[in-house]
């Protein structure tokens, strides 16, 4: 892992009419930025509850070039296309006790209206709100002393609705 | 097991009716109980509030009813609102006593949710605030992904790794 200043990556062509060849360069493609585990790297760290700015030093420390943070919250942010897949996973091995509780977070929320931060780029406006995330812990009680989240849900406050919607999937 | 937040007792009747136990954390009763204690000092506090826990190591239920009268008889005089909050909806806090063969610490309180919930926080500390709900909601995947593979003796690093090919497969 590291920094190559020169990489040539072989253009293939046919012999027979002399067109190019396409080729599927699974470890390095031209002109790639970052090596394939990059994601697992940002992942891994983000669940050890390390900041985007100590991942981006981290990354910029091999690829030997500053990274941007938005670029890692980016790639780490594509994981939300699993998650309604994730939502609806079946529980195939059903807990004799389920835990229910909220915990509160502050989210921003983009507001209508544009301002020019400090470095005068246009920005649109946000606002601080609390959110809660509803959570449900599965406990077996057969003597294996398994537990797992089963299930959770963002909502705006820990109303009948909210709840009702992570019920509903259990 | 629960807290005793309204919108979620109403959201297991509807979904479950009356084919659920439903019980109530004892932690968080007990808790409640100590907010509402007024102009007593700290030690003063600590004995009822030992008093109060006493009433849960009862043996069966009304063994417990009969230690929450004693508990009320002595502390109502100076403690209406502390003995009123006990009292209030005091049957879903035992129903533990209903189940056989279940460990009762896993029934009386939400300790192991608020020890996982004390992991999620942990992150989200070190965010602040996040920038979007949609980020918010990523993080927590992540950490719940991170301690289910914690109960289930996988390392992070394994389990990590499988989402990072889950994302590969999403975009390529």
């Amino acid at each position: 892992m590291g920094h190559l200043d020169v990489l040539w990556v072989p253009m293939l062509e046919c012999q027979q009419c002399e067109h190019d060849v396409v080729a599927q360069f699974a470890i390095l493609e031209k002109y790639q930025r970052f090596w394939l585990d990059a994601p697992h790297r940002a992942i891994f760290g983000s669940g050890l509850a390390r900041s985007l700015r100590q991942l981006s030093q981290e990354w910029a420390a091999t690829v030997g070039a500053s990274v941007g943070l938005r670029t890692i919250n980016e790639r780490i942010n594509q994981l939300e296309a699993r998650l309604s897949q994730v939502h609806r996973e079946p529980i195939t091995d059903v807990p004799a006790v389920v835990q229910f509780d909220g915990i509160w977070l502050s989210t921003q929320t983009q507001q209508d209206g544009i301002h020019e931060d400090n470095r005068k780029r246009k920005r649109h406006r946000k606002r601080g709100k609390r959110m809660v995330v509803l959570v449900t812990l599965g406990l077996w009680t057969d003597g294996s002393g398994k537990r797992h989240i089963l299930d959770w849900e963002v909502a705006e406050k820990e109303e009948q609705a909210a709840w009702e919607r992570l019920v509903q999937r259990l | 097991m629960r807290d005793g937040t309204e919108g979620l007792e109403q959201a297991l009747d509807y979904v479950y009716g009356s084919a659920l136990l439903q019980q109530r954390c004892i932690f968080h009763k007990l808790r409640n109980v100590s907010g509402k204690c007024v102009s007593l000092d700290r030690k003063e506090k600590k004995l009822m509030m030992e008093q109060a826990a006493v009433v849960y190591q009862a043996t069966s239920a009304p063994e417990a009813q009969a230690r929450l009268a004693a508990f009320a008889e002595h502390w109502r005089p100076t403690q209406p609102q502390a003995v009123a909050t006990f009292e209030h909806e005091f049957e879903q806090t035992i129903r533990y006593f209903s189940l056989d063969g279940i460990a009762r610490e896993v029934l009386r309180s939400t300790s192991r949710l608020v020890r996982s919930n004390r992991e999620l926080r942990r992150k989200f500390r070190q965010v602040g605030c996040f920038s979007s709900p949609r980020g918010a909601e990523v993080a927590v995947y992540i950490q719940v992904t991170r301690l289910n593979a914690q109960w289930a003796r996988t390392s992070w690093w394994e389990a990590s790794h499988f989402l990072a090919l889950d994302l590969l497969n999403i975009n390529p």
